[in-house]
């Protein structure tokens, strides 16, 4: 990968940039933001790399379409990641019918892999769609309800609940798989 | 004991274990950052790069500037040596008769602004002109032994062998 001389500009320089059309001066925003926005996209939607792309980028053109209005009151890396969070909801809630065979509360039932254990990742994969993509947020990126209602456009209620069912969940699936791994 | 326990709220293990999880994932950037580019710019968000178009055509300006630069410096240097060569030609093809005339200008000019000098430069100088004189004389007599100018001035001036050495060219 060439490295450009905006690489090593602030945000504060390259959102101007980007905002008049500079496109070396997304590049470097892109590739510095990114990874982190690809790993949280990708772990909200239970590892679909493909889909995971065309999510992230779906997200970089939300957020380029609107960077006029970032306002710098958070990180950009912040904003940029609640636009991901709210693009990749919309893509759970889209694929939905595909998965309607799967009942929404029950972890998938997949086979354990050769191994015979199970580590945290998988488990999250395994989860509900709704309970994963709260427990992501909560318990790996550090929402707290509140955000995670407002962006996904469910009461608070329903978001503690989606949490607490997740935990349960992902607590029984260790221990069963730690109980086959003895 | 497994890291998730059956109370709701995290544990120190369970809330470690998250955070372990890494948060940055590389995936195939270049075709997904390149794939981004088109579509920001089909949107009309991203200006395809002006820079490049530019930079050719600095690029090509530049190469026939240089070109230009390079032909004419050749031409001039050709042309230089040219007219070097002709005035070796010259100078070779020039007659000894207007050699003379052009050393006896100098040589009387010399003694012009001899005439002019302080004394201390005088009495060396004239020394100088005495014994180019009687040099030149000799050389006279070489030409024409019957030349009367070139006698008188043999005579008046001494002319013996070695007169000739004593003659300091500059």
């Amino acid at each position: 990968m060439t490295l450009t001389p905006a690489d090593g500009e602030p945000d504060q320089v390259l959102i101007p940039a980007v905002a008049s059309g500079d496109e070396a001066a997304f590049r470097a925003l892109y590739r510095r933001h990114t990874p982190k926005l690809r790993g949280l996209v990708l772990r909200m939607l239970g590892g679909q790399q493909f889909e995971a792309d065309d999510v992230v980028q779906d997200s970089w053109l939300r957020a380029v379409g609107s960077i006029r209005q970032f306002r710098g009151d958070s990180s950009f890396s912040s904003w940029l990641n609640g636009i991901g969070v709210r693009v990749t909801w919309e893509a759970i809630r889209r694929r939905r019918p595909l998965i309607a065979l799967v009942a929404d509360d029950e972890p998938r039932r997949d086979p354990p892999d050769t191994a015979g254990r199970l580590d945290l990742e998988d488990a999250l994969r395994r989860l509900p769609d709704e309970q994963r993509t709260v427990v992501v947020l909560h318990d790996v990126e550090g929402f707290g309800h509140e955000a995670i209602a407002e962006s996904l456009g469910i009461a608070i209620g329903t978001s503690r609940s989606h949490l607490s069912r997740a935990r349960k969940a992902l607590r029984a699936m260790l221990s069963s798989y730690e109980r086959m791994a003895k | 004991m497994n890291q998730f326990t059956s109370n709701d709220d995290l544990t120190p293990e369970e809330t470690a274990a998250f955070l372990a999880l890494p948060r940055d994932v590389g995936g195939d950037d270049r075709i997904a950052e390149e794939h981004t580019v088109r579509a920001l710019r089909e949107a009309g968000l991203l200006v395809a790069s002006q820079r490049r178009p530019v930079k050719r055509l600095a690029l090509v300006g530049g190469a026939i500037a240089a070109a230009a630069v390079i032909f004419t410096a050749g031409a001039l240097y050709g042309r230089a040596l040219a007219a070097s060569a002709a005035d070796r030609e010259a100078s070779a093809a020039q007659s000894p008769a207007i050699q003379v005339q052009q050393a006896g200008t100098a040589y009387v000019s010399a003694l012009v602004r001899l005439s002019r000098a302080s004394d201390t430069e005088r009495t060396p100088g004239l020394e100088a002109g005495t014994a180019t004189l009687r040099a030149a004389a000799t050389s006279l007599a070489l030409v024409n032994p019957n030349d009367p100018v070139a006698h008188r001035i043999r005579t008046s001036l001494g002319n013996d062998a070695t007169s000739d050495h004593s003659v300091i060219w500059f």
